[in-house]
């Protein structure tokens, strides 16, 4: 038994994969005791793992890619108002829906890819963002697609509850899809960054130049971090929509793009555990702790000002705050030592 | 309606706009080219120095049948000297977000700057509540009078704006080619640490920027809202993402470059509902503007108006 723990278990535990699946198992735990904890606690935890996705599939644009886009919000968008259109108004499975979102969403970060290959630097910020309000203004202007840009499966029209495996899914239920789609999400991205990908990134981001000099084809990997970032984004939008039942264009603009990029640069930009922290501190912190203690306006002074002072303080994200940490423990440890059995 | 009349009303349109939307942009090349970030709490100083001038305002006079505020302006002082604590205070805010936070910031990366800015957007926005008491406040126009010219309304507020900004703008050029503040300003826009090297101090040349910039966004803020009638925290969003675009269409690398591009998007603004009405596809205007914007730029990255900046490797 203890040669088998040894050999097997305790392998298996040092892989990063297990915290991976250790991240979707507390989220289905959250949802078992979703009677007992608060709500707006509940509400926070919820919020940020599917908005987790969306900054984990930014991460890798941003972190690895060097590309800092703007248009999170226009693949958020996709994802909803896709699934909002082809499930309820086409009648599809909901598994043919999300399979839908996917792929419009790969045809539009293509563009936007291809848009990044001219465009560089704060320019790309701008331009991204011009793209995505098309795609925006596109989705208020088709009709019913959005059926008057607030709509969501509880409002007008015909009403077609979520059905999946012929089971009907309440609110609550989308916790379980937004589990596999974190443990997915958190291993392809540990996966691609481990891998060349994930270096051939890393290279272009530090000089295009050298890069295509050692042989690196620039399309084809601004083109593949795009396509992961746009579909991640996509999935943070059906995942919203399938628990908040509801999906607005006001929520997907630029606000929501820089909050993204907020929760991305906070945690640490190429930490997968560092934007999971990011994404808290940006979309759950206000609604988990500080609307506890009734400040009012003044949580969101606290919030912006806490945003600034872990941007300017802490450049490498929460994650270096976790590090730091590291080392004043074993610094404290080594203390410790030396005054137990004192120096050597 | 001849067609003269449309040329004239659209042009009308355009330059009032581009009264609103210049100032704006003219804030945000100023930061970025001193600070070389994208300066999203652009709007917000702005909005805060209107908020402000209402303020100011309304505590002229309070009516004492209904204890609320009602003013009547009857000499222009009583508009003019809010008008300028609003953007006394918008400078003083531009000058100590660069030298509390800017001036500690100073050589982090881009995208770190960037989320400075969007944090500084949500403390203003948590912020104008608290000192002002409530979301939304009235705005005040110069006068409610309009002319008309050969068919064409024009309102006398919005004249006085183009007036007021095209009157500054050239003043800002003036000063920025013959004055030592603008060689300070240009030589920090191309290289901060050389020109720190050869002197400058760069100290002031960017808090100065950035209070100019406050400055500039509270007369835009002051003006827009009185133009549109309302005034809440998001009223500047618009013009504030408007300037963006105009800046990369017309280019960061010069001073000129984004006042052009922004008369270009407001004549596009103006034009494209007219063309794009007798398709009956008018709510289409703005997704053809943006594309056309972009296709722009994707055509030349360095925006119209911009120089090409040779790399080296």
């Amino acid at each position: 038994m203890k040669i088998w723990m040894k050999e097997h278990l305790q392998p298996f535990l040092k892989k990063p994969h297990f915290g991976f699946i250790v991240v979707g198992l507390v989220l289905i735990t959250v949802r078992m005791l979703v009677d007992v904890l608060p709500p707006d606690l509940y509400g926070a935890i919820v919020t940020t793992s599917y908005y987790y996705i969306a900054g984990l599939g930014f991460a890798l644009l941003l972190g690895y890619g060097g590309l800092a886009s703007l248009g999170t919000g226009a693949f958020v968008g996709i994802g909803a108002f896709t699934l909002h259109y082809v499930y309820r108004f086409m009648t599809m499975p909901l598994l043919i829906a999300i399979l839908a979102a996917i792929v419009l969403s790969i045809i539009i970060s293509i563009a936007f890819g291809f848009v990044s290959l001219r465009i560089s630097g704060m320019y790309l910020a701008i331009v991204t963002m011009g793209l995505s309000q098309i795609v925006i203004e596109i989705i208020k202007n088709i009709p019913n697609y959005a059926s008057g840009t607030t709509g969501g499966f509880l409002s007008g029209g015909p009403r077609r509850p979520l059905v999946f495996l012929g089971m009907e899914l309440s609110a609550n239920a989308a916790v379980f899809f937004m589990a596999v789609f974190i443990v997915l999400g958190m291993i392809v991205v540990h996966n691609l960054i481990t891998s060349a990908t994930g270096r051939a990134l890393l290279s272009i981001k530090n000089s295009e130049t050298a890069a295509q000099t050692m042989g690196i084809n620039l399309l084809k990997y601004r083109l593949l971090a795009f396509v992961i970032s746009g579909v991640y984004g996509t999935l943070a939008g059906v995942l919203s929509i399938m628990y908040v039942r509801n999906a607005s264009v006001n929520q997907i603009g630029l606000t929501f793009a820089l909050n993204i990029l907020a929760a991305v640069i906070i945690g640490g930009t190429k930490s997968i555990w560092g934007i999971l922290m990011g994404t808290f501190v940006i979309f759950g912190l206000d609604l988990a702790i500080f609307q506890r203690f009734q400040l009012g306006n003044y949580s969101v002074i606290i919030n912006g000002i806490l945003i600034i002072l872990v941007v300017m303080f802490y450049p490498g994200g929460l994650i270096q705050l976790f590090g730091d940490i590291k080392k004043f423990i074993k610094k404290m440890k080594a203390k410790w030592r030396e005054r137990k059995y004192g120096t050597e | 309606m001849s067609f003269t009349t449309d040329l004239l009303s659209i042009i009308a349109s355009a330059l009032i706009s581009f009264s609103f939307l210049s100032l704006a942009t003219f804030g945000i090349v100023l930061i970025f080219k001193t600070s070389s970030t994208t300066n999203f709490a652009q709007g917000m100083l702005g909005i805060l120095g209107a908020y402000a001038t209402s303020y100011f305002i309304d505590k002229q006079g309070v009516n004492d049948l209904t204890g609320l505020p009602s003013v009547v302006i009857s000499s222009p002082w009583q508009l003019i000297l809010p008008m300028l604590a609003g953007i006394a205070i918008s400078f003083i805010a531009g000058l100590f977000i660069d030298v509390f936070i800017f001036r500690n910031a100073k050589y982090t990366n881009a995208g770190t700057k960037q989320i400075i800015t969007m944090g500084l957007v949500i403390v203003i926005t948590g912020l104008i509540p608290l000192i002002f008491g409530s979301t939304t406040r009235v705005s005040f126009a110069f006068t409610q009078k309009t002319w008309m010219l050969a068919g064409v309304a024009l309102p006398v507020h919005q004249l006085i704006t183009l007036a007021i900004s095209f009157i500054l703008i050239i003043f800002i050029f003036i000063m920025l080619k013959y004055t030592k503040w603008g060689l300070g300003v240009r030589s920090v826009a191309s290289n901060e640490r050389v020109a720190g090297l050869m002197g400058i101090n760069t100290n002031v040349i960017n808090a100065l920027s950035w209070a100019i910039a406050g400055a500039l966004g509270a007369l835009s803020a002051m003006t827009y809202t009185a133009a549109i009638g309302t005034m809440s925290v998001m009223s500047m969003i618009d013009i504030q993402v408007n300037a963006f675009y105009a800046s990369i269409l017309g280019g960061f690398s010069t001073f000129f470059g984004p006042l052009g591009g922004a008369f270009l998007l407001t004549a596009g603004q103006a034009v494209f509902p007219k063309l794009l009405v007798s398709f009956n596809l008018a709510q289409w205007s703005n997704t053809v503007l943006y594309l056309a914007i972009i296709v722009a730029v994707l055509i030349k990255p360095v925006g119209l108006f911009g120089k090409k900046i040779v790399k080296k490797v």
